[in-house]
């Protein structure tokens, strides 16, 4: 009983982490434009086709699968910046749920357009030799590949932590996501550095879509699957905070893989009612310092 | 003179932020209040708490006798206190006309007298026939089938004056009526309360930062400076107060 | 604020009732089929729109609602439960689904997060319903019959595709037009206040709570009686009728015709049934086209389909009435 515990514990890790993945990108969308961006799922799918079909002409290898998913997030981004100025930046001063269901729209035409371009039938992409197979731990057997995700999580949390609190550009955007008007005026080029956070969450889409690839199978409906997963995480970890995102995903995760222990026969359950319960607790986030 | 409401230290803070230290504050029944102070002295926080539109950490407020500090906004509206916002808030999308219409039909509602039948599609010709006498009241005859949205910003106010006058309240309260208007404007506003003051004799509570306003119309005034009262009295008794002359007058009681 | 004239939306519904009652007359049961089921989701999307586009409340969990009546109608005629009884529970169960969860949610939140539980909470359903033995799991209830009413003495049979179709037609108009009673009633006028300012209202002494937490009790149990018919329409009901897309679809069919409008829901279901049925042979495209008018409604005329022909509309008679102006007073009007 403990031994499988232990079991669902690290896995439970690893799913937080993809869960993670993804949000951070949505999580810093959110920060710097006050968009919820419902269609970040479909991004981050696209991020996996490509690096589906990249790692098609590169073959077998970890080196090819980061430069896979890289050159992913690379595309993705291009594509971000195409959709925030025909998009995301109109949708700045609509209602929130005019902008829900626009997202929502850019979502359906992620996913048609991966119809169109992949076609409707289902893939699988097996790790890269260097992390596939297992490790054993005493008697606990942990996957290569789930301690490679649990470490791309971390590396990407330290990134985003660093370039936000410790680098002079951080500064910068994070007075943008308290008064872009404010920053305007000292001169700084609001409208450039919109596009900048919108190329480094779209990138991390990308990057994620590739990363999350190997080990789940490629079809349209990835992207529904992630965006909801992510948009919870988002919400219960507080709108536009990273830390709070990682927290709830890894509260997501571990809630996710430990259903069959909390109600058995119901699986996917548990991680609705955690966050109806989280929602009701602290309704702006589990990270939220005080009134405004 | 009887007191109508009747507020006693009433505090407020933000997080660790003291706005109101312990407010007391009396409104005589048919009187012309005005609530002044410079910016950030609280007058907008006291103003919320008194309309119910944010909770009082402490303190009680009386209105008639009764404890409605607790009460939420819309049952403060229906014992009686009616209150206008700074920029003026109306139903946008409906016409002038029908803003008040739906008021009326809220007034009878609280009042518990029959609305008319209730199958019907539209308010009754009765309400309807109100609506124009009290739109004309405000200069708004014209504009009654316009809706809220395209009318000037004046006529907002005025549309907004009439709305909540419309519920017949004891107190109404003003938010800075006049914010925004231009001189001739504010004349014509201080004009209008006056004359609806002397046909309906509602007590008036405002908030109000030109002085030519408050002077003109209030036969009281209130001075809040950081979230306390510092003097209250006619207003030339509080212009003439040096305490008041230094916090908040300034230039303006020298040129005076 | 409504620009088309009582008459001619009375005789534009007339004329629409007149053209659907006719169609076993003329179509091949396909059609009737689908034109049934286009009915039945119009009805879904106009209670959820009484919320939206009248109460000001947005909910992402309506479906829930819905498959709760599918699946109570559902499961009591394969009881041998009486239709019409069963339809009356399934009213009844929606609303006081939505009373439970208006009681628990509305006063604590708004926006955004009033969106994402009521989203939550369906989807607990949906997973409830999908892994209970009882009610067929992931598979569904299937093989509901159709069923037949007992009014006293007489017995009507709606075993066949037309009998059922023209009950269906019937039951959905009457709940359409209680719903559109409802939001020109003094009820509905209170609503539209609530929606445009919420705070104004309550400074007219609304209780804003007490409006909204009706409207979502309507909503809800219009919701589920249209899942109660969907039923014995389809004789299959499976999880999906709760499942999250169910409920998104009510809202970008809404928003398609127009949420502003009373039958702009209905007119976006149909449109939409369209653009399924024009797409269905190309994968992806309708996704693809979906999803592009829905950001074009949404950038460009939020007021969607009917609030597009209606500022068509007004902006001819505006420029007729600048014209007469002219005429009239020999002025021009300052340019715009």
């Amino acid at each position: 009983m403990s031994m499988q515990l232990t079991f669902a514990l690290v896995n439970g890790l690893t799913v937080g982490m993809s869960i993670f993945l993804v949000a951070a990108g949505l999580t810093l969308v959110f920060g710097i434009l006050r968009i919820l961006n419902f269609a970040h799922g479909g991004f981050f799918m696209i991020g996996a086709y490509l690096t589906f079909s990249f790692l098609q002409v590169l073959g077998d290898g970890l080196a090819q699968f980061l430069l896979a998913s890289l050159a992913a997030g690379v595309v993705v981004a291009g594509i971000g910046i195409v959709t925030d100025r025909i998009v995301l930046r109109r949708l700045k001063d609509l209602d929130e749920e005019y902008m829900l269901i626009g997202t929502f729209g850019l979502l359906m035409v992620c996913v048609g357009a991966v119809k169109l371009i992949w076609g409707l039938d289902y893939h699988s992409v097996s790790p890269p030799s260097e992390v596939s197979g297992i490790l054993r731990f005493g008697n606990l057997i942990v996957s290569k590949y789930s301690l490679f995700i649990v470490a791309m999580g971390l590396v990407v949390f330290f990134a985003l932590e660093f370039a936000i609190h410790r680098l002079w550009i951080g500064k910068i955007v994070q007075s943008l996501a308290n008064d872009g008007w404010m920053t305007g005026l000292l001169g700084l080029n609001v409208p450039l550095l919109f596009t900048g956070v919108v190329i480094v969450a779209f990138a991390l889409a990308g990057l994620a879509g590739g990363l999350l690839l190997p080990n789940q199978s490629l079809s349209p409906e990835l992207g529904h699957a992630y965006t909801l997963n992510a948009f919870i995480a988002v919400i219960i970890g507080g709108l536009g905070n990273i830390r709070g995102a990682l927290f709830a995903s890894l509260i997501l995760g571990i809630t996710e893989s430990m259903s069959s222990f909390i109600i058995p026969g119901m699986p996917g359950l548990a991680i609705y009612v955690v966050m109806i319960v989280l929602l009701f607790a602290r309704p702006n986030g589990l990270f939220h310092r005080g009134v405004s | 003179m009887t007191v109508i409401l009747e507020a006693r230290d009433i505090r407020k803070s933000y997080g660790a932020v003291p706005i109101l230290k312990g407010v007391d504050l009396d409104l005589t029944r048919g009187g012309t209040h005005a609530l002044i102070g410079p910016n950030g002295a609280g007058k907008t926080t006291l103003f919320k708490v008194l309309t119910g539109e944010t909770p009082a950490n402490g303190g009680s407020v009386r209105f008639s006798g009764k404890e409605i500090v607790k009460l939420p906004a819309f049952r403060r509206v229906q014992q009686g206190i009616g209150r206008t916002f700074q920029v003026a808030r109306v139903f946008m999308e409906m016409t002038a006309l029908e803003n008040i219409m739906v008021t009326i039909e809220r007034r009878m509602r609280m009042a518990g007298e029959k609305v008319g039948v209730w199958y019907d599609f539209r308010p009754s010709p009765a309400v309807r026939k109100e609506a124009m006498i009290r739109l004309s009241e405000v200069g708004l005859e014209n504009r009654a089938e316009t809706e809220a949205r395209y009318l000037s910003h004046g006529d907002k106010k005025r549309l907004e004056l009439s709305l909540s006058l419309t519920l017949e309240p004891e107190i109404l309260m003003l938010d800075e009526p006049t914010a925004g208007m231009s001189q001739s404007d504010r004349h014509e506003t201080v004009a209008l309360l006056k004359r609806l003051k002397a046909e309906r004799g509602f007590t008036m509570l405002m908030t109000e930062h030109d002085m030519d306003v408050v002077f003109g119309l209030a036969d009281a005034a209130m001075v809040l400076n950081y979230g306390e009262i510092i003097a209250c009295g006619t207003p030339e008794a509080v212009r003439r107060d040096p305490l008041v002359r230094e916090v908040y007058l300034g230039q303006e009681a020298t040129s005076a | 604020m409504i620009t088309a004239s009582r008459n001619s939306v009375i005789s534009g519904i007339l004329i629409a009732l007149v053209l659907l009652a006719s169609v076993p007359l003329w179509a091949n049961p396909g059609w009737v089929f689908v034109v049934g089921f286009v009915l039945v989701e119009a009805l879904f999307c106009l209670s959820w729109n009484l919320l939206f586009g009248f109460a000001g409340v947005a909910t992402f969990g309506h479906a829930a609602f819905f498959a709760v009546g599918a699946y109570l109608v559902g499961w009591g005629l394969r009881a041998g439960e009486s239709f019409l009884l069963l339809m009356l529970g399934a009213g009844v169960l929606g609303g006081l689904g939505s009373l439970l969860v208006g009681l628990v949610a509305l006063r604590r939140m708004t926006g955004i997060h009033l969106a994402v539980l009521t989203l939550a909470l369906s989807e607990v359903l949906y997973i409830v319903i999908g892994n209970t033995h009882a009610l067929g799991g992931i598979d569904g209830l299937a093989s509901i019959p159709r069923p037949t009413i007992h009014l006293g003495l007489a017995e009507i049979s709606l075993e066949s595709s037309d009998a059922y179709y023209w009950f269906l037609l019937l039951t959905c108009s009457v709940f359409a037009l209680v719903l559109w009673w409802l939001v020109q009633s003094r009820f509905g006028r209170v609503l539209r206040c609530i929606k445009q300012d919420g705070e104004r209202a309550e400074f007219i002494g609304v209780n804003v709570n007490r409006y909204q937490l009706a409207a979502f009790v309507v909503a809800g149990a219009v919701a589920a009686v249209a899942g109660g018919l969907s039923a014995p329409l389809t004789q299959i009901v499976t999880p999906a009728a709760g499942y999250w897309m169910h409920s998104i679809q009510a809202v970008l069919n809404s928003l398609l015709g127009g949420a502003g409008f009373f039958w702009g829901p209905a007119l976006g279901t149909a449109i939409f049934a369209g653009i399924d049925f024009v797409t269905r042979t190309f994968a992806g495209l309708s996704e693809v086209v979906v999803g592009g008018i829905l950001l074009v409604i949404v950038l460009a005329f939020p007021g969607g389909v009917l609030g597009f022909l209606s500022t068509l509309k007004s902006r001819r008679d505006r420029n007729a009435d600048a014209a007469a102006n002219v005429v009239e007073t020999g002025l021009k009007e300052p340019a715009e």
